[in-house]
């Protein structure tokens, strides 16, 4: 096999195919890691010495706010796609994948408000890495408006990809946040140079999750873009 | 080309006041709605003084600019921009410093009043003059951003909806001026990162904006 078929994935038929055929693949092996990472995670994995069993919502808050800021960034790589090559299947897949950044980002506010009320003494401080999570899910929601709202093809893919690509401004802002201002939020524990300041333990079924959370994206963004590409009509 | 689109705009303007004069009303009144919504009492006002001011900039820049592009859009004149010799970047420069000049420097002019009302410390009083120029650069750049994103659309709250999260950096920035001249710390950090972040868009949005204009024009 040449490596050409990577090419028939730009076209609408050949991604339509590529997820038929990929798909229940995807769904069995989101729905065991799913399994695995939870029973893992809830149930294997050591109480945290402060928090207790409360720190347990950190294997679904922080791989959902990884996702919130790695599907835009997918987003822009296809806003520099879309306006270079003129790929149309870069609209069909911002289209599909800012629901679900909206959705996860969403998710990121609302697990780690959950787990600030017993930790911090509050839902919601106004602290920079949590505005920026914020900001980020109004540029989220700007991008879904903007898509709707424009109904010619040849306007509306330039306008969404230039403020994909403004938006991702945010995305290295909301990385470094903890580390350029003093926040509440704790640093990065994992995401760095030294080692991780997370137990092997813990650090697994994260991952683990981190995983699952990433096929999802996945499944639910072929899925879209199927939606999508029935919707446009360029499938028959 | 930069000079020439300059003149004709302030023509226009000087034909047509209420079209400037309204964000400079608009700016006075949402002041006299928080000093009022707040109760009016001078120890609260003094508290909220800088933020209030600057959200009514905020709102008054940007709530009126959708029709930043939108005469020119109707009329050819943008498309004529885009088809000139001259780079279109530079039609843009020029649409966003006329708009600074009518839409963010006569708030100097009512700012006097503004501090009046909401009972601003007199040490924040100069800071807060320094911040509105440096600051209203960026919220032009970001209207005229977002009227060429939604231009040709009749949604009026679409463009505020694109372009509010982008504001809340240089909120943050001016805000921070004047809090801390009114607690009487330096100024030197708050205004070089405004500062900063006026001269990273000025060097960035002309030419995604030009982008989105052409595409509106090519359409």
């Amino acid at each position: 096999m040449r490596w050409t078929w990577f090419y028939s994935l730009a076209s609408p038929p050949g991604i339509y195919r590529f997820a038929d055929r990929c798909l229940p693949w995807a769904v069995v092996a989101w729905a065991v890691l799913l399994a695995v990472g939870l029973y893992w995670s809830l149930f294997v994995a050591p109480p945290d010495y402060q928090q207790g069993d409360a720190y347990r919502i950190i294997f679904i808050h922080v791989p959902s706010a990884w996702m919130s800021l790695f599907v835009w960034t997918t987003m822009a790589v296809a806003a520099v796609i879309g306006m270079v090559w003129k790929f149309k299947l870069a609209m069909v897949f911002i289209t599909a994948a800012a629901p679900i950044g909206a959705l996860l980002t969403f998710l990121t506010l609302a697990t780690g408000s959950i787990w600030g009320k017993p930790m911090w003494g509050a839902w919601w401080v106004w602290d920079a890495r949590l505005t920026s999570e914020l900001v980020l899910l109004f540029l989220y929601l700007g991008v879904i408006t903007l898509v709707h709202s424009i109904d010619q093809r040849a306007v509306r893919e330039p306008s969404v990809y230039i403020l994909v690509l403004v938006g991702a401004v945010n995305i290295p802002i909301i990385h470094y946040s903890v580390e350029w201002w003093a926040s509440l939020h704790q640093p990065a524990s994992i995401l760095k140079f030294s080692a991780p300041s997370i137990h092997p333990d813990m650090l697994k079924p994260l991952l683990l999750m981190a995983v699952a959370f990433k096929l999802f994206f996945f499944i639910t963004v072929l899925l879209g873009m199927q939606i999508q590409l029935l919707k446009h009509k360029w499938i028959n | 080309m930069f000079w020439g689109v300059v003149r004709r705009e302030l023509r226009l303007a000087y034909r047509r006041p209420f079209v400037w004069l309204t964000p400079l009303f608009f700016f006075v009144l949402v002041g006299v709605v928080f000093s009022i919504a707040v109760g009016a009492y001078p120890s609260t006002l003094r508290q909220i003084a800088i933020g209030v001011i600057w959200t009514a900039a905020l709102l008054s820049g940007l709530l009126a600019s959708d029709s930043l592009f939108r005469d020119d859009f109707a009329s050819g004149y943008l498309e004529q921009a885009v088809a000139s010799s001259q780079p279109l970047f530079i039609f843009v420069c020029a649409k966003v410093f006329v708009h600074w000049l009518l839409t963010g420097v006569p708030l100097l002019a009512a700012t006097p009043l503004m501090s009046a009302l909401l009972n601003l410390s007199p040490q924040a009083f100069p800071a807060l003059l320094l911040s509105i120029p440096f600051g209203t650069i960026v919220l032009s750049l970001l209207a005229a951003f977002g009227a060429a994103l939604t231009l040709g659309q009749n949604q009026a709250l679409l463009l505020p909806l694109l372009i509010l999260p982008f504001c809340l950096p240089v909120l943050i920035f001016a805000v921070s001026i004047a809090d801390s001249a009114a607690a009487g710390m330096p100024l030197a950090a708050p205004v070089s990162l405004l500062a900063a972040l006026a001269l990273f868009l000025l060097t960035v949005l002309p030419f995604a904006i030009a982008s989105v204009l052409r595409s509106r024009a090519g359409a």
